[in-house]
């Protein structure tokens, strides 16, 4: 670097406050899970198989640890991720808000849990044991 | 563009506690709701942390409870 260059330097304090909340065992499970899955079915997939044949399909949860505490901040609950996933659901209508970029949507473990129940309870249809996989793609 | 990202948080002890005051609070006599009032000890939670924009719920409710606790709320239920 010459003696004349400037340097600009900005500090900022990128500590994410919800860190000590955040199951980073569970994240990681779950990414394991994603990455040795055969196929990641997409939205409309996973809608096909809630509207009629039952099947095999993996659970999906969508787990990521970055930080972004810029981004609007909403926490989930599971009565609304499962409409999501509902086949009569208006697509139109609750799809955008889990795609809107820069949004940091929070959900609790108990959500993962209860989203089996969604599946086996309302639709009929029961994840298979040990293959709750993850619906990154779908966020 | 980067797209929406989804955190998964723990439930803690203190969250058993909290859900505990919500329901001695709130519980009505059609039902306990103790799931509810652990995803709100969660929210309310994350909230004193990082002010959230919103709980997103589908349950009417949910929704009442998390207003009345303060927490600003979108149903889902009946969307705008």
């Amino acid at each position: 670097m010459k003696e004349h260059q400037k340097v600009s330097v900005t500090v900022s304090d990128t500590e994410d406050p919800l860190a000590p909340m955040i199951d980073y065992a569970f994240m990681e499970s779950a990414r394991r899970e994603i990455q040795q899955a055969d196929h990641i079915p997409n939205l409309e997939e996973v809608r096909r198989i809630l509207s009629g044949s039952p099947g095999s399909l993996q659970l999906i949860s969508a787990m990521s640890v970055r930080t972004a505490s810029e981004w609007a901040l909403f926490f989930v609950d599971s009565s609304a991720l499962a409409k999501l996933y509902q086949p009569e659901a208006d697509p139109i209508r609750s799809k955008p808000f889990f795609r809107q970029p820069e949004r940091r949507l929070i959900i609790s473990r108990l959500t993962a849990v209860e989203m089996h129940s969604v599946f086996a309870g309302r639709f009929g249809w029961v994840v298979e044991p040990g293959r709750s996989a993850a619906l990154r793609n779908h966020f | 563009m980067v797209e929406a990202v989804l955190t998964v948080v723990a439930i803690a002890d203190h969250h058993h506690a909290e859900a505990e005051r919500l329901l001695k609070q709130y519980a009505t006599p059609s039902g306990s709701r103790t799931l509810d009032a652990l995803q709100l000890a969660v929210a309310l939670d994350v909230h004193r942390r990082e002010s959230l924009d919103a709980v997103v719920a589908a349950d009417n409710a949910l929704c009442q409870v998390a207003a009345a606790e303060g927490l600003p709320v979108i149903n889902r239920r009946f969307p705008a």
